[in-house]
């Protein structure tokens, strides 16, 4: 339960050892490198140039995996989204990679180059396909469209946007054009859109002809091909489709062998964004000419290791510093196995100053408790427990986050469980109503402790019960936080004054008839003992009332405290607060109820255990999964707001380790010493 | 008159239902149009903006809850309806109006709370758990009015 001690470290060392040194320390993942100013002598170097170039491998990379993805994508399939798990790559894997990288980039290159070839001759298919389109309404002419006279004649070829047949064509030419004998008309096709024509008529009546077919809205067709037999143009298009769709599976059944080196784009993908970062670094290493320095933090457990290994290989001069008071330095949180699993809803939250107490641990004991009594049905604690045990066996090489998320859920899997045999909670009712409808006998399952439907206000005085003892432990953090930095007047008027408020407070309502009745208690407190909470109270209020103003004089002081001492209405608000466990405890179980009921509803004809299968699952999956969420939802803000309300800050900045960062691959046991590279020293030299 | 004392229980029970159900299909549907806005842009994230989405769907559920304890205390499920009084009709009835009420109102204000924090989430995957707490904010008064309507409502029979 901590936040681990750093310090700040200073690496000297010569320009031609940085990458060697830079490797090293990404390897070793232990240093949070920060950029400062060391004044003029020193100089910022700009790798961008590098940069640019590297940037271009990976994103080449990364865009041949994608269409990998696209093309073959049971090759990359490792699980649904969220379960991502890494490949793992054997040292000689790796070696051989190296080995053959130009190879390998040179494949990727080439996917991405086949990957837009194809997509360009997509669009020249469908460019084809609608041209073809075009034609097919001329494909019975026999002559090119562009045939226009003979000797006598002359012939005119275009539509006309109507459905016509050539009877309405004819008579139509016979009421307007009645002095015209000598023409010929055909139609080539029709449909309810134009009407493609053809008519032959002698050179002199071509004026005429032509005015009235404008009037019909004649057009002569704009094709480039006017001067090719549509027929055989129609051929030679679709000669060319056959001929692009050779190209695209030719194309195409060559990224898919070029798409089995996917583990290496895998790798190198992951090898050159490591590079990517360290070039980054670079750019916050201040520099002279033949002298680079680092500087950054360093946890403090691993500052000798730090030291021994850079000396023994480099010719470097390294410096470890406290941190200066209100150095605001990154923050690291150092938990045993159990807690640290919480560490993220506390980041998610806010890391705590260096100087703060980390409250993960006493966080992890309650964050348990309350996520169960939330879901509190053992069933589906159970299938809870499954789940993540199967994930965790699964996916074995996943992110760390992954597996503490779930490992969480495991955890809040148990106590749901717990929570479920104390209120007798199985999927709800289901093992009574499967016993009515489907055996005819009533078994029901006996809770350990009570049914909550049966006594819901016993269940509520439990929830807010609970409610003060986490608000009195976070109170109880602030006291010894308090204490630690020997500020005990504070200690005094700030956390035990409120102790003695609240405390008494409750101490005098559990004295009360009234109140036990109502939350069922089976006990009563003497009235003495009530009085002497009474007291209590009335003490701490007082006490609140005259030290909360002491920064100020007279007046304002006791202002100041009646507006501290109004904030025991916070304090009401916070314990009523815990009633969300009864509420969303109930609403599980009940809801439970209904899907169990309306499963049950048939259970006289044939179909019905297959109705109550069906309806079993779907219902219980969805109460399930919004309840869960709603648990892990409303178990938070009970931490954030109520709990961390009373004692914690945050604001620390997160302690950012170089290292490397593979997304896709993992390496099959890496070199036991950090210090070793994994990869030949060939590859990182500067490019 | 006596009589209408089942039907104030169930107008009570069917509001309970209608109302929350109408703030979580408006406020789920808000929620969803932002949810679908941000996959377009950034399809990995599709389970984490469909934990966002559910959240105003609980206040439906709330309404399904307390819905459900009228109609089995009511005696509707079993076949048999219970005799009740005018005053026990109309006491389920009020018993209802809180979850009814504020199931519907907050839904739609939590759905408010998504879309933003849909937008938060959009531009920074790492503030989803802060985007989820903000949304937890509103959803605490629907909870305490579901608490209330069933405490009412659990401890209705003895009153008849």
């Amino acid at each position: 339960m901590a936040v681990l001690p750093i310090k700040r470290v200073s690496i000297f060392g010569f320009r031609e050892d940085r990458e060697d040194i830079l490797q090293v320390l990404q390897n070793m993942g232990i240093v949070h490198i920060d950029e400062f100013d060391f004044g003029d002598d020193f100089k910022k170097e700009n790798s961008s140039k590098y940069k640019v170039l590297v940037k271009r491998v990976i994103d080449e990379l990364s865009s041949t995996l994608d269409i990998i993805k696209i093309y073959s994508p049971k090759l990359l399939k490792s699980g649904p989204s969220f379960f991502v798990s890494r490949k793992v790559i054997s040292q000689k894997e790796c070696q051989e990679i190296f080995k053959g990288e130009e190879q390998i980039l040179g494949l990727a290159s080439r996917i991405v180059f086949l990957d837009k070839q194809i997509n360009q001759k997509k669009i020249d298919y469908s460019r084809i396909l609608s041209k073809i389109e075009a034609i097919k309404p001329w494909k019975r002419l026999d002559v090119p469209l562009a045939f226009s006279e003979t000797r006598y004649t002359c012939s005119l070829v275009g539509s006309i946007p109507k459905s016509l047949d050539i009877s309405e064509l004819s008579r139509g030419f016979s009421k307007n054009l009645p002095d015209t004998k000598n023409i010929e008309i055909k139609i080539i096709s029709s449909d309810k859109n134009q009407t493609c024509v053809f008519i032959i008529c002698t050179k002199k009546d071509k004026l005429l002809v032509l005015s009235y077919l404008s009037e019909l809205g004649f057009a002569k067709p704009q094709h480039s091909f006017a001067n090719l037999i549509p027929k055989e143009k129609i051929t030679e298009l679709e000669k060319s489709l056959s001929f692009l769709k050779l190209e695209i599976a030719d194309f195409r059944s060559e990224i898919l062998s070029a798409a089995k080196n996917y583990r290496g784009f895998m790798f190198l993908a992951d090898f050159y964004s490591d590079k990517y970062d360290k070039y980054k670094v670079v750019d916050k290493l201040s520099h002279t000419r033949r002298v680079f320095l680092l500087s950054g933090y360093v946890p403090e457990r691993d500052c000798k290791f730090l030291k021994q290994t850079l000396c023994d290989k480099f010719c470097i001069e390294i410096d470890f510093e406290e941190l200066k008071k209100d150095e605001d330095a990154p923050v690291i949180l150092d938990n045993p196995q159990f807690v640290s699993i919480l560490e993220p809803i506390v980041e998610s939250f806010s890391l705590p100053k260096r100087e703060e107490i980390d409250p993960t641990l006493v966080m992890s004991i309650f964050y348990y408790i309350l996520f169960g009594l939330m879901l509190s049905d053992a069933a589906y604690g159970f299938l809870m427990v499954v789940g993540c045990l199967f994930a965790l066996s699964k996916f074995k090489k996943a992110s760390t986050s992954f597996k503490k998320s779930a490992k969480m859920f495991l955890f809040c899997g148990i106590s749901t469980m717990f929570w479920g045999i104390m209120f007798g909670s199985y999927f709800g009712d289901a093992v009574d109503v499967i016993s009515e409808k489907f055996f005819d006998c009533q078994i029901s399952i006996k809770p350990l402790w009570f049914f909550p439907i049966k006594q819901p206000m016993k269940l509520l005085g439990f929830s807010l019960g609970l409610g003060i003892l986490h608000i009195f432990t976070g109170l109880g953090i602030k006291l010894y936080s308090l204490i630690k930095e020997k500020r005990y007047k504070d200690a005094v008027f700030d956390v035990v004054f409120w102790y003695f408020l609240v405390g008494g407070a409750v101490i005098y309502l559990v004295s009360l008839k009234m109140v036990c009745n109502m939350l069922v208690l089976d006990f009563v407190l003497p009235e003495a003992v009530g009085m002497a909470g009474f007291v209590v109270a009335g003490t701490g209020a007082a006490g609140i009332l005259i030290t909360s103003g002491r920064e100020s004089k007279g007046f304002k002081r006791i202002l100041k405290g009646i507006y501290k001492l109004y904030n025991v209405t916070g304090y009401m608000s916070d314990i009523l607060s815990y009633s969300r466990l009864l509420a969303l405890g109930l609403a599980t179980g009940v809801i439970s109820g209904v899907f169990n009921v309306m499963a049950g509803m048939v259970s006289g004809f044939a179909f019905g255990p297959l109705w109550f299968f069906i309806v079993f699952l779907a219902g219980h999956s969805l109460n399930m999964s919004i309840n869960i969420m709603g648990a892990y939802v409303h178990t938070n803000r009970l931490q954030f707001i109520e709990f961390f309300g009373k004692f914690y800050e945050g604001g620390g900045r997160k302690f950012l380790p170089f290292k490397s960062n593979f997304k896709y691959t993992a390496i099959a046991s890496p070199t036991r010493d950090l210090t070793g590279r994994i990869y030949p020293s060939s590859q990182i030299r500067q490019d | 008159m006596e009589k209408l004392g089942l039907f104030f229980a169930v107008l009570g029970m069917a509001s309970a239902v209608i109302m929350p159900g109408i703030g979580s299909a408006i406020g789920v549907g808000l929620a969803g149009q932002a949810a679908a806005g941000l996959v377009t842009e950034e399809p990995d994230r599709f389970a984490k903006a469909l934990v966002l989405q559910l959240l105003p769907g609980t206040q439906g559920m709330y309404g399904l809850l307390t819905g459900f304890i009228v109609l089995s205390q009511l005696g509707l499920i079993s076949g048999e309806p219970a005799e009740i009084s005018l005053l026990g009709g109309l006491s389920y009835l009020g018993a209802c109006l809180p979850v009814a009420v504020v199931g519907l109102w907050s839904a739609i204000n939590q759905a408010k709370v998504v879309v933003a924090g849909m937008n938060l989430f959009a531009k920074r995957p790492e503030g989803f758990s802060k985007a989820m707490i903000f949304a937890a904010m509103v959803e605490t008064y629907a909870i305490f009015s579901v608490l209330i309507s069933v405490l009412a409502i659990l401890s209705l029979p003895n009153v008849k």
